[in-house]
């Protein structure tokens, strides 16, 4: 099988069609999108994660550094 | 030519009264689109109405007893401990097993029960896929067997949700307020997260593979909105008095958006699919949303099962699916050989269910073979008995089974618990057997059960109810008596019962007593009683009552096809055609597979002078019972005689008499005409007599009566009629015109001067100590009406093709008994010796002759 590309640059759109955000917190609307909306929304928290694990590196840094 | 693709999609529980209010606010557009292009209707389930059960009728087109899954968990193969009922417990091939071994790429994901996955001709995903029970989304371990090509399970095992995994965003839209509740104290919004997460996880899976592969056939099998239900629908608007209305407040919106959730995955699976793809979305039985849920559960095995109602839901769309229309008469049981006929495979004829042909714009005559088992191939249908055997997986199965109440809490003594699940398994077989019509082998497993068990008031009472149904009154009552004794139901339930056997016994009157005495004291939404005291009022010939207990029962529930059914009954027998009509055409709208319905709409047709539709009508019933001789007797006639259309009659007359199941001898004629003497000389002359010994000799009838009692309950119970084949059965003159067409009857028609009947009548009620007119009285009124009821008896015997009737006389028999011997011999086909026959005959019996036996003999 396959394995999932990183589904993060895709362009989800609402039924409006305005761009929309993967929320971090998940939401039943991307449960319903099935193995797609399930994986981005794992990869959406995973990128939150990252970028919150760099935030706090990179504060504690910029605390080492002073 | 495009290539056929079929998509089946299970909701477990859904039901079109919950539904349609969601769905008319405009929160179910997935679904709307379906409906409004394509086909849609209720779909009949199978009683019991266990999911695991239906489920693998759905897959298999056959009844239980056939399939082999008998409940939510069985003893394991090993006869020492209790496991989930699985793939391996099922005895006949799916539709996944033959499409697998006819070529088609197949796929299923979540059908219960199908752990462990098999080895079919695409992707298998088990019903152990989702459970997430004493775990974390760390530890999630995924049990062997659950993924098959088992090298995929990796892939799929990260395409589950674990329940810790949501968050408030997933389960606010079910609880807006959800802030408020103390979860230490309340589990229930775990409840909502554990089904969710799990629905969600299938959901993934089975989009992956639609997705990414190749497929025919897939099918995914949802339990969520069952589970939703049986947690939440107490609080599903209205509010109900006994519920809290705190609870009320916090819980009233988790249906509706469990509806929701369910529509939002079905646009996603909509948009997964082309053109080419029939869509069939079923549910197996539905769920009551409104008053006739019961308020209290039975404290039984499996009892939530009580809130489930008959009736599921189908939905079809696709190239070949008729457009904006209702499906009547859909089975679950007619899944499996419609989605055959789609493929243009052959269909089973030991498959129960039938084709489901007003889908389609066009269909072909689907083809027949014997049986898809004997059929060779790779089908993917598991050769070892159990090749499962993770007992950690299972016991998170039977943890969840347990925990929804559909099994009882696990007997730490595994020795019991053995007993007990192969009781239930046993219980649900009779019970299916019951529902498949196959009452005579219902009888000896309620019997045993009710020896083992005579405290468990369930066997008893479905006994009672087989007992009723062959029209063995005798046991019927014993069983109901040994219940009195139980002290295990109340007295007014118990009242119903025995008005239900009263009606049986067409007692009508003490019936309704019992009934008006349970009436105030009973719940009117689940014991139906004002339908029975509507039956007694119809026996009682007392319409225009019947009516007004109809119309109160119509109240409590409008979707009940019986109530719609006997108003039509009501309005037919008082020649009220018009409403007649209308009502046998909602009893059929209800409930499309009511061979009586439409045969009776088809007589209110007839005496509407509309012959060409109640042609229709009747032709619909003929073709659901073939053997409905009733219905082809008044279309022979509606073709003869107003459609001209000699050739159809033709063909109706001689399907009619090729229905004819055998022969039954008749010994008929008024009370006291020399019917018991009758039947004495045929018994002696060698052919076997159908009685009960019930009623024996005295001074009344020296040589004893030869009387069934089951006879007397003709009008409405046919079923003893085979076991009274090749034998000579005494029927009393009025009963005649009740005995059903599938038989050819030889009547054996005892006549006597009226002025003796009467007077031994009367005499024998002086013997019996009743009171009577005195004797120098003639009764001229009681002659008349005997004159009249012969005449409409004799008019009968001559209008049927399969009645032949020979008229004896009774002075000629005491005169000659041997010569009127002969003549009874040559009319059943020389079976009997006359000598003997004769021998019967004693002179001396014939006390109330008019006139002396020397002028009688001359």
């Amino acid at each position: 099988m396959a394995q999932f590309p990183n589904l993060l640059g895709l362009d989800f759109k609402t039924d409006e069609g305005a761009a929309f955000d993967v929320p971090v917190q998940g939401s039943l609307g991307l449960l319903a999108l099935g193995d797609i909306g399930l994986m981005v929304w794992r990869q959406a928290r995973e990128k939150a994660r990252q970028e919150k694990l760099e935030e706090i590196q990179r504060k504690r840094a910029e605390r080492e550094k002073l | 030519m495009s290539k056929k693709k079929v998509l089946l999609i299970g909701w477990d529980a859904a039901d079109w009264k919950a539904i349609n209010p969601i769905m008319d606010q405009g929160f179910m557009p997935a679904l709307q689109d379906l409906v409004d292009n394509g086909v849609a209707g209720k779909l009949l389930t199978i009683d019991p109405p266990y999911s695991p059960m239906i489920w693998t009728s759905i897959a298999t087109g056959k009844r239980p007893y056939k399939h082999g899954i008998h409940g939510f968990t069985e003893v394991a193969p090993d006869g020492k401990s209790v496991r989930p009922v699985m793939s391996t417990s099922r005895k006949v091939k799916a539709l996944w097993n033959i499409l697998s071994q006819s070529g088609y790429k197949t796929h299923v994901a979540g059908w219960w029960p199908s752990h462990p996955a098999e080895p079919i001709n695409g992707i298998a995903i088990s019903d152990m896929f989702q459970k997430a029970k004493q775990s974390t989304p760390g530890n999630w371990k995924m049990p062997e067997g659950t993924v098959y090509p088992a090298e995929y399970s990796d892939f799929f095992k990260d395409l589950r949700v674990h329940p810790n995994e949501l968050t408030g965003e997933h389960i606010l839209p079910f609880v807006p307020n959800a802030g408020k509740i103390d979860q230490q104290k309340d589990k229930r919004l775990s409840a909502v997260a554990k089904i969710t997460s799990e629905i969600s996880s299938l959901h993934a899976a089975f989009t992956n593979i639609i997705r990414t592969q190749e497929w025919d056939f897939a099918a995914l099998y949802l339990d969520g909105i069952d589970h939703y239900c049986h947690g939440f629908m107490k609080y599903h608007p209205p509010h109900r008095p006994h519920i809290s209305k705190a609870d009320f407040d916090l819980y009233n919106y988790v249906v509706t958006a469990a509806y929701r959730f369910h529509d939002m995955m079905l646009r996603r699976l909509m948009e997964l699919i082309d053109e080419d793809t029939t869509v069939i979305l079923i549910s197996d039985h539905g769920f009551q949303p409104d008053h006739l849920r019961p308020r209290n559960i039975p404290r039984e095995p499996a009892g939530p099962a009580y809130e489930h109602s008959p009736h599921g839901i189908i939905v079809a769309k696709g190239p070949n699916i008729r457009k904006d229309e209702v499906v009547y008469g859909a089975s679950v049981i007619d899944i499996t050989p419609t989605i055959l006929s789609i493929f243009g495979l052959p269909i089973a004829e030991d498959m129960d269910g039938k084709v489901l042909v007003n889908l389609f714009e066009e269909i072909e005559e689907p083809k027949l073979i014997p049986s898809w088992e004997d059929v060779e191939g790779e089908s993917g249908m598991p050769s070892e008995p159990d090749i499962s055997n993770d007992p950690d997986a299972q016991q998170a199965m039977l943890d969840q089974l347990e925990e929804l109440g559909y099994i009882e809490k696990q007997d730490s003594d595994m020795t019991q618990a053995v007993i007990k699940t192969q009781r239930e398994c046993d219980f649900n077989l009779a019970r299916a057997y019951i529902d498949g019509g196959e009452i005579e082998q219902a009888i000896p497993i309620l019997e045993r059960l009710k020896e083992e068990m005579p405290e468990e008031a369930r066997f008893s009472f479905r006994l009672a109810t087989c007992y009723q149904m062959i029209g063995d009154l005798k046991n019927c009552r014993n069983t109901i008596n040994d219940l009195r004794d139980l002290d295990v139901y109340d007295g007014p339930t118990l009242d119903v019962m025995e008005g239900s056997l009263l009606i049986g016994e067409r007692q009508p009157r003490k019936a309704l007593e019992l009934f008006r005495q349970a009436e105030s004291k009973v719940d009117p939404n689940t014991s139906r009683v004002s339908l029975q005291i509507a039956r007694c009022y119809m026996l009682l010939s007392r319409f225009q009552d019947a009516l007004r207990s109809l119309e109160t029962e119509l109240a409590i529930d409008p979707d009940n096809p019986t109530t719609h059914l006997l108003l039509g009954t009501c309005y037919l027998k008082t020649q009220e055609y018009a409403p007649a009509a209308e009502y046998f055409l909602n009893a059929i709208g209800l409930d499309y597979h009511s061979p009586m319905a439409h045969y009776q709409l088809g007589q209110t047709l007839f005496f509407l002078g509309k012959y060409e539709e109640a042609s229709n009508a009747l032709e619909v019933a003929v073709s659901m019972v073939p053997e409905y001789n009733l219905a082809r007797e008044l279309l022979v006639k509606v073709y003869r005689t107003h459609l001209d259309k000699p050739e159809k009659a033709a063909e109706h007359e001689r399907k009619f008499v090729s229905n004819i199941k055998g022969t039954i001898y008749i010994v008929s004629g008024l009370p006291r005409s020399g019917t018991s003497m009758m039947m004495q000389m045929l018994h002696k002359g060698g052919l076997e007599v159908f009685t009960d010994g019930e009623r024996g000799a005295d001074d009344n009838n020296p040589l004893g009566y030869y009387e069934h009692e089951v006879v007397k309950t003709l009008a409405r119970n046919k079923r003893w009629l085979p076991h009274a084949k090749d034998k000579a059965v005494k029927v009393i003159a009025n009963l005649l015109p009740y005995l059903p067409p599938q038989y050819q009857y030889k009547i054996v028609f005892m006549e006597r001067n009226l002025y003796e009947v009467v007077t031994s009548q009367r005499k024998m009620l002086q013997r019996m100590g009743k009171k009577t007119q005195k004797d120098e009285v003639l009764p001229t009124r009681l002659i008349q009406s005997f004159e009249q009821s012969l005449v409409k008896v004799k008019t009968w015997t001559s209008q049927h093709p399969n009645v032949e009737t020979l008229y004896v006389q009774h002075k000629e028999v005491i005169a000659n008994p041997f010569e009127q011997a002969l003549r009874i011999n040559e009319f059943l086909d020389y079976k009997l010796l006359p000598e003997l026959m004769a021998e019967v005959v004693d002179s001396k019996l014939h006390r109330e002759r008019t006139t002396p036996l020397v002028e009688d003999n001359s």
